[in-house]
């Protein structure tokens, strides 16, 4: 028991020392940082929508300064092939003039991976990257590469542009465990950035965490229980997100194609137990699920012709979700 | 030494424990609202009685309010020992104690078989955390201001209906009692004050009264009512054969003392059942016992009673102490006769009171029978609107009919309880075996006041086909000649890959949906359903 309290205490100290360093980099944001980290510790990745320049990609990059993990960026393009994203074999020859195939690794072999603008790709490349998001190896030919963990992608889509884009298909979506929105940052974190970024000295974050303390961290997050009771109660959440359901809720009945998927309520569960022990608890709450209903589910709730032609938003579906159904069904 | 196995026991008992109790509390709670519930329902139940009538029925009353008491502890019991676990009280406790769903986790852990040392921790922080709460703060017990309202209300509809029963009747006595029936009620009562003068010890007059009082306040029913009324009247019948025995007496007294000279014009008043008149005429009679001659009129006086028969107790009684007091006479103790003719004066006075006191409720007799025939008529037309309220249409006036014919056949077996309608003739005035109006001579016959018309009404039947067939026929003629998939699936294709496009920007997509809603609404008009 002591040993827990003591893993809990020192996930807190890694932690709290993460978002100090992230905070002399990235200004605001805390919220999504804190979501990136979720992502990041129970295993899934993140797609993060927002307009360009607004620190998408230098949020990964100070991440990956700051867990010391590798790091490499992706700008996804329609051009872009599969090959250039996983890797492919090389003839070579060795000394003696015999000839063999080399796999050159590509750049998803890495611990953070930012695909920037992965609606740009066509269906072709984003496929290879999310099989390689869901299975955490490459397959080249007959061999598989195993991906080195943590393995975390973070995909960046601009939502205003969308001519000459590649929507990503629902079912790719869905492996995203968050779809976070980034939003403009107010008068006193635009001064803080302008601070910051038109001096001569630019703020650097220093590495913190190494690879295996972020594991550790990873199993701590994970290894927090959650009750029966609260689990149902995050079902019944995915659950009213189905339309013509009899859980359904009457604003998806009106205006959804289709609810959320298993997928969703694991990321419930996972980001709940990331939220569970920030609080400082041992086991999750209805209140820690809440937290994450938007980022876990806005992304796999499918709008039908009304929906779609009334421009209505996921999120606020899911509000109405969140206002109507009972935490318990006592 | 506390082993870890003791330790997980005594974290399970604090929670567990705590929660125990905060169920016991909130059970209560919950009673004290079903309490409050169930007072409005008797409260409301209390109106029903009361405007239904059965409040006035004890036993009915007894009965209602028994069953519904039972039923309603039965349901507070029920909802305080059914089996509902703790979870409800770990939620409330958690809400209440803003605990983040801890108690509501710990229990679900407990519950579990395997426990991972996460959970443990847990359960022990919740244990430590449950330690410190108090069932009592966070589920006080609250008398629900319900429960108040509804118990004042009660006590006072109680109170109101016990307390003044009329109340409520003073109100329906209007349209109960009509202006006649106020009337005769009205007569009656002043007759029973005027004999109650002259008789205050006759019981049945005390009985009659209360039975009027009863029937003003509509305490009991109207047949009750009637009945008591029925039995007041034979009362007043029964006393009204005693009172005939003693005129009876009086007269045959009268006609023996007529043969005795000096005598006659008591035997004059007594066969006038002038008593008033007699004990003057037995006054003088006593104050003259001493001269020869009175002596020889009181001899003839008791050789007239020896002979006589008297039938009346009381005058029998009267004229031996007479004969008593005459056995004296040949002791020469005149001061005894003497005395003996003033006690029948006096008591010949008192016989005074008593036969106008008969006069007044032979009169009252005859006004009961005619109150009780027209409450009768007024508890007819009461059944006969019930049942047309309960029965629908011909049944209902069926069986006010017979109703009604029962009422008749009453009449004319002359029973006096039954109803008689007053515009029908006095009681027995048919055929039947007669009753205690059988002698009187018949009355008119009655008449309906709306004498039917048979009416014919005619129409003309064409062989012209009902609406139904006409609609069928033409249903079965004219066939659809689109389907209805035919007629909507290339609309419903085109919206769809149309808006499913995503080349279509966004600031367009509204009016591409207005487009097809437009369309889908002309191609509605346009297009025959099938």
């Amino acid at each position: 028991m002591i040993a827990i309290e003591k893993e809990i205490s020192q996930f807190h100290k890694q932690y709290a020392a993460v978002q100090q360093e992230m905070g002399r980099v990235i200004v605001g944001n805390v919220d999504v940082i804190s979501s990136i980290m979720s992502c990041l510790l129970t295993r899934g990745h993140v797609l993060l929508e927002g307009i360009p320049g607004l620190g998408k990609t230098k949020i990964v990059q100070t991440l990956s300064d700051v867990l010391n993990l590798k790091f490499n960026r992706i700008q996804f393009t329609p051009d872009l092939m599969p090959g250039d994203l996983i890797g492919t074999n090389v003839v070579r020859e060795t000394e003696d003039g015999n000839k063999y195939l080399d796999f050159q690794q590509g750049p998803i072999f890495c611990n953070l991976m930012l695909a920037d603008e992965v609606n740009r790709a066509t269906p072709k490349s984003q496929s290879a990257l999310l099989e390689a998001m869901q299975e955490k190896s490459v397959s080249v030919g007959n061999i598989t590469h195993k991906l080195e963990e943590p393995f975390f992608v973070m995909a960046t889509q601009n939502p205003i542009e969308l001519e000459g884009t590649y929507p990503l298909p629902e079912a790719q979506m869905d492996r995203f465990l968050f779809k976070l929105k980034i939003e403009y940052p107010n008068i006193d974190e635009m001064h803080a950035i302008m601070d910051r970024t038109t001096q001569v000295e630019e703020a650097e974050a220093k590495a913190v965490l190494e690879q295996g303390e972020v594991l550790q961290m990873r199993e701590t997050v994970l290894s927090v229980p959650i009750a029966k009771p609260v689990q149902d109660y995050a079902i019944r959440l995915t659950l009213a997100t189905h339309p013509n359901s009899p859980h359904s809720h009457a604003l998806t009945n009106k205006y959804a194609r289709f609810g959320a998927s298993p997928r969703g309520t694991q990321a419930m569960v996972l980001g709940g137990k990331m939220q569970a022990l920030l609080n400082d608890r041992v086991h999750v709450a209805c209140e820690d699920i809440r937290n994450v209903v938007m980022p876990a589910l806005r992304h796999r709730i499918l709008l039908n012709f009304e929906g779609e032609a009334e421009h209505v938003d996921t999120d606020d579906i899911l509000r109405e979700i969140i206002k109507d159904v009972p935490e318990s069904t006592e | 030494m506390q082993t870890e196995h003791d330790h997980d026991s005594s974290n399970s008992d604090q929670i567990v424990g705590f929660l125990g109790r905060l169920d016991r509390r909130l059970r209560r709670n919950e009673s004290l609202h079903s309490v409050s519930r169930c007072l409005w329902g008797l409260v409301g139940l209390l109106v029903v009685l009361k405007l239904s009538g059965w409040w006035d029925s004890p036993a009915t009353r007894g009965i209602l309010l028994g069953a519904y008491g039972a039923i309603a502890a039965g349901v507070i019991a029920w909802q305080y020992t059914r089996e509902r676990g703790l979870q409800r009280s770990a939620v409330v406790a958690d809400s209440r104690a803003d605990l983040k769903d801890a108690l509501k986790s710990a229990l679900s852990f407990l519950g579990l078989d395997q426990r991972t040392n996460w959970m443990e921790v847990h359960i022990g922080r919740s244990a430590e955390t449950a330690s410190t709460l108090s069932a009592a703060e966070l589920a006080p017990t609250v008398v629900p201001k319900p429960l108040y309202y509804a118990t004042g209300a009660g006590v006072a509809l109680v109170s109101l209906f016990s307390w003044n029963p009329g109340w409520l009747q003073q109100l329906e006595e209007a349209d109960f009692l009509t202006a006649a029936q106020q009337e005769q009620v009205e007569h009656i009562e002043e007759l029973l004050d005027q004999a109650a003068a002259l008789a205050p010890e006759e019981e049945k007059l005390e009985e009659l009264s209360e039975a009027l009082e009863r029937l003003r306040r509509r305490d009991i029913e109207l047949t009750e009512s009637l009945q008591e009324l029925s039995e007041a009247q034979q009362a007043l019948a029964a006393s009204q054969a005693e009172m005939d025995r003693l005129e009876m007496d009086l007269e045959e007294l009268g006609e023996k003392l007529d043969a005795v000279p000096g005598l006659s014009e008591l035997a004059e008043a007594l066969k006038s059942q002038n008593t008033k008149e007699a004990a003057e005429l037995l006054r003088e009679l006593a104050e003259r016992i001493a001269d020869a001659q009175s002596s020889e009129e009181l001899q003839a006086l008791l050789e007239s009673l020896q002979n006589s028969n008297l039938q009346n107790q009381e005058l029998a009684e009267m004229m031996e102490n007479l004969e008593q007091a005459a056995g004296d006479m040949t002791a020469q103790d005149m001061a005894k006769i003497a005395q003996a003719l003033e006690s029948i004066a006096q008591q010949m006075e008192n016989m005074g009171d008593q036969m106008a006191a008969q006069q007044d409720m032979e009169q009252m007799s005859q006004e009961l029978q005619e109150l009780q025939a027209s409450l009768g008529q007024q508890q007819t037309g009461e059944q006969q609107q019930m049942a047309q309220q309960q029965q629908p249409g011909g049944e209902a006036q069926s069986q006010a009919g017979m109703m009604s014919d029962q009422m008749q056949m009453a009449q004319m077996q002359g029973d006096p309880s039954s109803a008689v309608p007053v515009d029908a003739g006095p009681a027995g005035d048919t055929t039947g075996p007669g009753g205690p109006g059988g002698d009187e001579v018949l009355g008119e016959a009655t008449t309906l006041d709306v004498q039917l018309d048979m009416e014919i009404l005619t129409a003309e039947e064409k062989d012209e086909p009902i609406p139904e067939e006409i609609f069928e026929r033409l249903s079965r003629e004219e066939k659809s000649t689109l389907n209805y998939e035919d007629v909507r699936q290339p609309g419903s294709y085109a919206e769809e890959s149309a808006m499913q496009r995503d080349s279509v920007p966004w600031q367009y997509r509204s009016l591409v949906k207005r487009y097809f809603l437009s369309i889908r609404n002309n191609s509605s008009e346009s297009t025959p359903e099938p």
